[in-house]
């Protein structure tokens, strides 16, 4: 019988479907869920493999099994099947490695619990223990479904549908990243699930223009990493684990502020730190840099930042002379003068003045002021970080930034600051976690290492520094839009009330559960996520099951049966990457290699799906062809043409459907030239282009004083007085915060005051850290169900366990392997799991390694390995960060023994 | 010729995906890992590290495992790869207990990662003629990718670069100058195996 692996899949889904209706699948459907059907297809694969003649090929393509996806692999298919992955000698970013995840892929595919052909429900009632009764049902009833009941909301009203997407579908130019579809159907109520609990971009985005900082390696002699993970703690095989361990070793220092030793820390120094105290710590740098050293880069202050600029005595704005411009005080001459005179002599950055009847000072006069009872014992109190290592880490990190020498890089001659500052979530995900964000990129500035050799930098962008009519980077990027006040609110969840937030998705479920408190005029009717789970991206898993069961309708596209499915009226099976054509750009810089910029990766298909999966963009096709939301203008192959900015000679005809294919096609040629087609791309997998070396500092486009990073926080104050404002103007209060709470954090100094890091608590005494792992991280790829990833994990001795410092755990009677619940202040409570002791994290911790458990009625049992610490995160008000309205990662904890 | 490994600790994060590379290249069993990173802590808070130690099987010049094998199934070739013929291997378990580094597994099934579904998957499938159940396997240093001209499946995915394969007996090989300039040293080696994987502390 000639009968190819897809037609044999699609036949016998066609037939299990037949059968599970007749045989009345709601019955049939126990604990283990979907799983009789999928004991059906037993022989399946074995069948279609003896069908198919003997082949063997080897196609480089993308790995998508992590958050990016710039390692280029090599895929090994034969007779059709993934039998071998390897890195690609030739990938720009990875040069033959392949990390622990991209290894896992063919158990990531080969997986038997994975949807294979879109289900509905039978049973009404939604709970994570419910049995949802799935029934089969064919791709055409699925899309007509969906297209029904999305076209009947559209005509309604097209705010009433929310949609979340996340990493594991970036690979999608439609669906993914990019948000075409919810543009196309008219929602605002879209956003990214992961972005709350990874807020690492704001700050940054503010000062230096780019998406994310990175200390640079290959100039860089002393880095000090606040926060936690770097390369060599989630092991990616891109270039950087390599190059940060050459750098270690090759005399590069590195203090890893954290509360848990990571691997990085254990090739450089560790500095044990409590979880959720950096603004302490980092304020006390800085007072040991402005009040006991008095030493800082006094010509990059004065040239490259407002350090110099007048700030009204309000301490709401530059003060401004008639022209609007920002002033300076010109010490030698003693008069205000506008920062870009001609004229002027010198910069004061510090004293008191008299301008225009105020008593005004310079922006760096009112850091170093405020930040004078900052010292290192205060801190030390906070953070438990000696005050003497305080003082060493302050003083290394001005000894090594050699203030004040240059470098040739190229021929040009650039400022050489071979120290900074990094930060990553774990520092930035707390109450004053972008607070503190803001004060390490303070801590950057007053040494001069911002965008330069050796310092903390961003990818190579050109555009990345252009100055603003006040001289300041313009913070370009969609993680500085700061939202304008509307009234009625422009989304849902009322983001007016964060003005930086980004992507708090999860703030939909409160506006769902209390409308008023949101003043809602209407309420979401439709849910559909693709890739995206609340539950291990999010937290408060009651609130947010509560919350989805007040949808009339939810359709979710999942890799496997997860949290979201059993709430689900619709599941549509996803693709993973291998079984479609997928791309990925990255624009960032690439450590060892970092000429390489605007990189690309992709492939046409590696195999056929192996189930009754279909490529993503094109069920979105589909689907928007049978609601009438295709073709023609502001429909979805016009805002694709639109979105991914293809080029007006490339676009997509409005009145065809494109395959997907095509679609990466036109985006190919348009970033890279006509001669990238996607058959050119595919031979080699990967795309990019290089600049000078010099180039790869954002400093070399915009020397001297050609632009300045913001030192006053210009950003936060203007947010804060909008939306103190805004809630005036419209009579309303904020749902979660008072007058005086935003007053203390939006402002263009940064001051502390305690958090509940610092609450003595007798009975909640530890403070909850969750840590990466290789194997684990974003669980992009399915990894929590992955065997292969589960093995590996068990090998750590602390997977799946509630670790401990051993004296903590010895204070609280409690040995290795006792069983213990772990329980937040909210009442929730999970366990029991074993106990591991460790010296490798601080006292006041409780680790958990890896995370992204799940729960729920019929999930891959491997799932439930893992530890679901996100159970334990709360989402209220009182538990974010009052800047982006991240979700603080670190909660008080308890444990009791089982 | 004598293929080796060194493995330099000092550069190694522990990220398994050495472990993973080789279970995925040779389709091991569940709970199988022809190699592993074992990992440890040293000293005490806040001065803790852990420490860790990628393990495989050391294909020793002098294999006592090769010595036991009463079927002659354990050969040390020629090239210096220990390897097990699963044809002539009876699962007498002599090998095992005679390994003094705990590199060898006795298969007891073929069972694939999915025996509650009753299931085999597309891989599972192409990779199972490659394990025999009732005999003796290991890591045979990729023998059949180094006789395609590659490199080991571990060594290749190495993403901190902590394994370095090459020909020992090769005085001009990169491996050779690292055992010499490193002085790596071999795990028990007064045991007297002569062991090819040399580790860098």
């Amino acid at each position: 019988m000639d009968i190819s692996r897809r037609s044999f899949v699609k036949t016998t889904a066609g037939v299990l479907a037949g059968t599970a209706v007749a045989a009345g699948v709601a019955g049939a459907a126990t604990e283990a869920g979907f799983l009789p059907l999928l004991q059906a297809t037993e022989g399946m694969f074995r069948e279609a493999l003896a069908a198919e003649a003997p082949t063997k090929t080897v196609t480089p393509g993308l790995c998508h099994s992590c958050h990016f996806a710039r390692c280029s692999l090599n895929y090994t298919v034969e007779d059709g099947v993934l039998t071998e992955v390897e890195g690609n000698p030739n990938g720009p970013w990875n040069e033959g490695k392949c990390c622990v995840r991209g290894q896992a892929a063919p158990a990531f595919v080969y997986n038997p619990y994975r949807v294979k052909t879109p289900m509905i429900r039978t049973n009404p009632e939604k709970g994570l223990d419910v049995d949802p009764g799935w029934v089969e049902i064919g791709w055409d009833e699925a899309i007509g479904m969906l297209a029904e009941k999305m076209a009947a909301l559209r005509a309604d009203d097209s705010r009433k549908l929310v949609w979340m997407h996340g990493f594991p579908v970036f690979y999608n130019l439609i669906t993914g990243m990019y948000g075409i579809v919810p543009a196309t159907f008219g929602t605002p109520n879209t956003g990214m699930i992961t972005g709350a609990l990874c807020s690492v971009h704001l700050s940054n985005s503010l000062v230096q223009g780019g998406f994310a900082q990175y200390p640079d390696f290959a100039y860089g002699k002393y880095i000090l990493a606040v926060g936690g993970t770097s390369a060599p703690n989630i092991a990616p095989g891109d270039g950087a684990t390599s190059y940060i361990v050459d750098a270690l070793k090759n005399g590069t220092r590195m203090v890893v502020v954290d509360p848990r030793c990571s691997p990085e820390a254990e090739l450089g120094e560790w500095q044990p730190i409590r979880p959720g105290t950096d603004l302490a710590y980092l304020l006390a740098l800085i007072n040991v840099i402005l009040h006991e050293e008095d030493r800082y880069d006094a010509w990059f202050l004065k040239n490259r930042t407002t350090g110099s600029y007048l700030i009204n005595e309000a301490q709401s704005d530059y003060l401004r002379n008639e022209a609007g411009k920002p002033l300076i005080w010109d010490s030698v001459d003693a008069a205000p003068k506008a920062f870009d005179d001609p004229t002027i002599n010198d910069f004061a950055l510090e004293g008191v003045y008299t301008v225009q009847g105020e008593k005004v000072s310079p922006s760096f006069h009112l850091l170093k002021q405020g930040t004078t009872d900052y010292t290192p014992e205060w801190a030390e109190e906070i953070t438990t970080v000696p005050a003497a290592n305080i003082r060493t880490q302050a003083r290394d990190l001005l000894d090594n930034a050699l203030i004040g020498s240059t470098v040739v890089i190229n021929g040009n001659e650039l400022p050489l600051r071979p120290a900074c500052v990094f930060l990553s979530r774990g520092m930035t995900n707390h109450r004053d976690g972008h607070v503190a964000f803001w004060t390490a990129m303070l801590v950057n500035q007053l040494i001069g290492a911002v965008a330069v050799p050796g310092g903390n930098v961003v990818a190579s962008d050109p555009g990345a520094l252009t100055p603003d009519a006040d001289g300041v980077v313009i913070p370009e990027n969609f993680h500085t839009r700061m939202w304008p006040w509307q009234f009625p609110h422009e989304m849902f969840q009322a983001q007016e009330f964060v003005p930086y937030g980004f992507d708090n998705a999860f703030r939909v479920n409160d506006a769902l559960l209390e409308p008023e408190r949101y003043q809602a005029d209407y309420k979401p009717e439709m849910f559909i996520s693709v890739g995206a789970n609340y539950f291990n991206k999010a937290g408060d898993p009651e609130r947010t099951s509560a919350a989805l069961r007040e949808y009339q309708f939810i359709a979710t596209f999942s890799y496997h049966i997860d949290e979201h499915a059993l709430f689900a009226d619709l599941v549509i099976p996803d693709s993973t990457y291998i079984e479609q054509a997928a791309v990925y750009n990255f624009d960032m810089y690439r450590p060892g290699h970092p000429q390489l910029v605007n990189s690309t990766f992709g492939h046409k298909h590696i195999i056929d799906p192996v189930f009754d999966n279909r490529w993503i963009d094109e069920v979105w096709m589909d689907v928007a062809e049978r609601m009438e939301m295709l073709y023609g203008p502001g429909q979805l192959v016009f805002l694709t043409n639109i979105i991914l900015g293809i080029r007006p000679d490339l676009w997509l005809d409005l009145g065809t459907k494109p395959t997907q294919e095509e679609v990466i096609d036109r985006w190919l040629r348009t970033r890279y030239g006509d001669e990238m087609t996607l058959d050119t791309f595919a031979e080699t997998g990967f795309a990019y282009e290089e600049v000078s070396g010099d180039k790869v500092f954002n400093y070399s486009y915009w020397p001297g004083s050609q632009t300045r990073h913001p030192l006053f926080n210009i950003y936060f104050k203007r947010a804060g007085d909008q939306l103190r404002a805004g809630m005036r103007e419209a009579g309303v209060e904020h749902p979660g915060w008072d007058n005086e709470l935003i007053d203390f954090y939006y402002r263009g100094i940064p001051q502390w005051r305690p958090t509940h890091a610092v609450e003595t608590s007798s009975e909640f005494d530890l403070l909850g850290v969750l840590y990466k792992t290789p194997e684990m991280i974003f669980d992009v790829s399915g990894p929590s169900g992955n065997p292969w990833s589960v093995e590996a994990m068990e090998t750590r001795p602390e997977f799946g366990k509630i670790c401990l410092n051993t004296q903590t755990a010895e204070k609280k009677g409690l040995a290795e392997g006792d069983e213990v619940y772990v329980e937040n202040r909210g009442g929730v409570r999970i366990g029991p799991y074993p106990v591991h002791t460790t010296e490798l994290l601080h006292p006041d911790c409780l680790g958990i390694a890896g995370g992204n458990g799940h729960v729920g009625h019929g999930i891959n049992p491997r799932m439930k390995r893992s530890i679901p610490y996100n159970h334990l995160l709360s989402t209220g008000w009182d538990a974010v960060d009052v800047i982006t309205g991240a979700i603080d990662t670190s909660p008080r904890l308890k444990v009791t023994r089982a | 010729m004598r293929y080796g490994m060194v493995i330099d600790t000092s550069r190694c994060v522990g990220c398994n995906a050495c472990a993973v590379a080789c279970k995925q290249i040779h389709g091991t069993a569940p709970g199988v890992f022809w190699n592993h990173v074992e990992r440890w802590e040293e000293g005490s808070y806040p001065n803790a590290r852990m420490k860790y130690q990628p393990v495989m099987c050391n294909h020793c010049a002098n294999a006592p495992c090769a010595e036991v094998c009463p079927v002659g199934a354990t050969v040390v070739a020629e090239n210096g790869i220990v390897t097990v013929d699963k044809e002539r291997c009876m699962g007498c378990r002599y090998c095992v207990a005679a390994c003094p580094y705990d590199a060898r597994t006795f298969l007891m099934s073929t069972e694939g990662y999915y025996p509650e579904l009753g299931i085999k998957t597309g891989f599972e499938e192409t990779k199972e003629f490659l394990h025999e159940a009732g005999t003796v396997e290991k890591c045979i240093l990729c023998n059949d990718r180094i006789a395609e001209g590659k490199e080991p499946a571990c060594s290749k995915a190495c993403p901190a670069r902590a394994r370095i394969f090459g020909d020992l007996a090769d005085p001009t090989s990169t491996i050779a100058h690292l055992v010499l300039q490193h002085q790596a040293h071999g795990l028990q080696e007064d045991l007297g195996t002569g062991p090819s994987v040399r580790y860098i502390s």
